[in-house]
């Protein structure tokens, strides 16, 4: 049966983040190739509002002819209201950190990941097919006894981030790269699990020990406030106040100026299912060096210098490497621009085409 | 399972990055050992965050808490007064030599008082490890898994009475929420009445079929949704089955946020069975070990008349009962000021 309606859910909807911009070019998709789709979510932001529907609308009455879409990344009472529908449903798994990353740090999130985890049990029982946005996702989802899997990228386009760059940030940026020293970049949520503080330590020793003027952002919204206030208390410590500067979440064109102005891309991420910083910088010509945890390992395959030691040292003496070895940088920056081509939009398009004719194929033959 | 069809490098470039990549750990493991890179600095970068970082959410976060604070609670006059270069280090020595007994008067007085705060810190750890043992012992066992709750009062009884009310021309604008709606019967009865209700369940598989039978009823917590709601916004509120076996400091809590989502004027319903019905129906496992009993209607009366609601009325059935009251009006049938005693029980409908 080849459903009429496609419709997306997701807790919280905002334009600006992976998942968002993933379900608004699902959602695009879609409609181009015939069917009816909308997406839904029980919170969102005054400036993606008129792009959404919230689920307070949503009739009661089953809607012959639908399909839904369930995007998971955390716990939310929407997945039980979801699951309870008599309409048929797949779902799109991007991961759930691990509630014991956030520690002591963010406590709402423990719960959060604790009952995204049993709500992905449950859904996996009542979806009939799972799409993950890596290897690494869809080998939970299969460990949880899901069988109909594809891995599907996400959609996002980095294209997006080549041009327009905000001229004030730019100049500001190239303001501070005149008086010397080495930028490094991270970009993704200020959070225990994506290891900020890690970074931290990385400067303080690259600063010791290789380049006492370089500086490091970190671009990114927070979670919780504890987190992010240590980090500034932290670097203070250090004496690094200055040449740490977390931006917190930033417009697109002032994203790309700080891709623009960056030697090198850090991520110290203990947890990640996809990591699609990582396929920016690599588009923007950024090395990255990162720690092999989780998806990142996959989706930065070979094109990254990907580290099994993550103490300070190691991590300051790989970005020394990368950014005093012309050919290694040369190379990273070559196979990290083949890399993200392998997710260039047109190519995800193609491939959540497949993936959502196969899903159909499928329907029918029982759950996943 | 289908995988990721992305490709992944050349074997050169793997290969070439392997090599970068063992260079790396090699200089790293060397400069480690020529004392280049001083494990000492790591462990310093370590011990600086360790201060930032939160204690635990766990059982033992004040174990915790309270080991750091011993920890901290002791100064060192030992300052550090080495130095690379030697002059440096002899002045280092000499400024402690000159300070170095007013630093001691004032440390040995600071190290004290820090003494004498952690044992008073101890002391209260002792008094309220105490206590939490004390509380402890007198929560009640669990109740035994094969033990079934007992279903809440029917509401059918009463469905007249509530639509009644409802559907009076004194009720304010606003959706009617009943708490806990079963099978959602009378939400069915409601809305036929053409009040706008939705139910909201926590679980019961029959509120799944009532919202598949196209009732808007949701399965969600009683208490979490009534929190979500906003203030003053609900033209009634039915609160039936959760009220029979809520512990009272959840009841009142659940009496409260009533007060508060209700509009002024708006009707609240509590719909209960009868302590004799329930400890028949419940066995005697379960009726001494609940963590909560149904209240009397009279009970229900005198809770809400507290919190302001007016014209509280009990209209009591075979098995259970309704009280019937409004949100500081008393311009409605049976109400009275705000505040004022409460009506009493209309036994005879019993």
């Amino acid at each position: 049966m080849r459903p009429t309606r496609i419709d997306q859910v997701v807790p919280s909807f905002s334009g600006r983040d992976a998942i968002g911009v993933h379900m608004t070019h699902v959602r695009d998709l879609l409609r181009a190739r015939g069917f009816e789709s909308d997406i839904w979510c029980e919170g969102t932001f005054p400036d993606v509002r008129s792009q959404c529907r919230l689920l307070t609308e949503l009739p009661a009455r089953p809607r012959p002819g639908t399909w839904w879409l369930y995007h998971l990344s955390s716990g939310s009472p929407v997945a039980d209201l979801i699951r309870r529908r008599p309409e048929p449903t797949m779902l799109d798994y991007h991961n759930i950190t691990p509630g014991e990353l956030f520690g002591p740090w963010v406590p709402w999130a423990v719960e959060e990941a604790a009952s995204g985890r049993k709500q992905l049990d449950d859904m996996i029982g009542a979806t009939f097919f799972a799409f993950a946005d890596s290897i690494y996702n869809e080998a939970e989802l299969r460990d949880r006894g899901c069988t109909r899997t594809r891995v599907v990228p996400p959609m996002f386009d980095a294209r997006a981030l080549e041009s327009g760059a905000d001229r004030d940030t730019l100049a500001a940026r190239r303001e501070e790269r005149a008086e010397g020293g080495a930028d490094w970049l991270f970009v993704g949520r200020v959070t225990p699990s994506k290891a900020q503080h890690d970074l931290i330590k990385a400067l303080a020793c690259y600063r010791r020990f290789h380049d006492p003027r370089a500086r490091l952002h970190l671009v990114g919204s927070w979670m919780g406030d504890d987190y992010p206030r240590a980090l500034r208390r932290f670097a203070s410590g250090l004496g690094l106040g200055a040449a740490v500067h977390l931006t917190g979440p930033v417009p697109e064109p002032a994203l790309a100026a700080y891709y623009a102005t960056a030697d090198v891309f850090v991520c110290a991420s203990e947890h990640e299912g996809f990591c699609v910083p990582v396929v920016e910088a690599m588009h923007l010509g950024v090395p990255v060096v990162a720690l092999a945890a989780t998806a990142v390992t996959e989706t930065a395959a070979d094109a990254a210098l990907l580290l099994d030691d993550k103490s300070p040292m190691a991590l300051s003496t790989a970005v020394h490497r990368v950014l005093s070895d012309a050919t290694l940088r040369g190379r990273l920056v070559e196979a990290g621009r083949a890399r993200a081509h392998e997710f260039s939009l047109d190519r995800s398009r193609q491939r959540w085409a497949a993936a959502i004719d196969e899903a159909i194929g499928a329907y029918g033959g029982g759950s996943s | 399972m289908t995988t990721d069809d992305t490709t992944a490098g050349d074997d050169a470039t793997r290969a070439y990055l392997d090599r970068v990549r063992r260079e790396i750990d090699d200089e790293v493991r060397r400069r480690r050992a020529a004392g280049d890179f001083p494990p000492s600095f790591e462990r310093r970068l370590d011990e600086l965050f360790a201060r930032f970082t939160p204690t635990g959410t766990a059982d033992d976060a004040f174990t915790e808490a309270l080991k750091l604070a011993d920890r901290s609670a002791y100064f060192d006059i030992e300052v550090p007064i080495g130095s690379r270069r030697e002059p440096k280090g002899f002045v280092k020595w000499s400024l402690w030599q000159a300070e170095a007994w007013f630093v001691n008067y004032v440390v040995t007085q600071l190290n004290h008082f820090a003494a004498s705060a952690m044992r008073v810190l101890h002391l209260l750890d002792e008094r309220l490890s105490d206590v939490e043992r004390d509380v402890g012992s007198l929560t009640p066992p669990p109740l035994p898994e094969e033990e079934v709750l007992v279903p809440g009062a029917d509401p059918a009884p009463f469905a007249d009475a509530v639509r009644a009310a409802l559907t009076a021309a004194t009720s304010p604008a606003g959706r009617v929420l009943h708490v806990e709606c079963g099978d959602g019967s009378l939400v069915a009865s409601l809305a036929g009445a053409g009040v706008d209700v939705y139910g909201v369940d926590p679980g019961s598989a029959a509120a799944d079929r009532a919202a598949l039978a196209g009732l808007d009823v949701r399965r969600d917590d009683v208490l979490g949704h009534l929190g979500s709601v906003a203030d003053d916004v609900l033209a009634g509120l039915v609160l039936s089955a959760c009220v029979d076996r809520l512990s009272l400091a959840e009841r009142r809590r659940l009496l409260r946020l009533a007060e508060e989502k209700l509009a002024p004027g708006g009707t609240l319903v509590v719909i209960g069975t009868m302590p004799e019905a329930w400890e028949r129906a419940a066995g005697p496992v379960a009726a001494d070990l609940a963590p909560g009993r149904p209240l009397h209607p009279d009970t229900w009366v005198h809770l809400v008349g507290q919190l302001g609601f007016s014209g509280a009325q009990a209209t009591v059935g075979a098995d259970g009962f309704a009280v019937l009251a409004t949100k500081g009006r008393s311009d409605v049938p049976g109400g009275g000021p705000a505040g004022e005693a409460p009506a009493a029980s209309d036994h005879a409908a019993r």
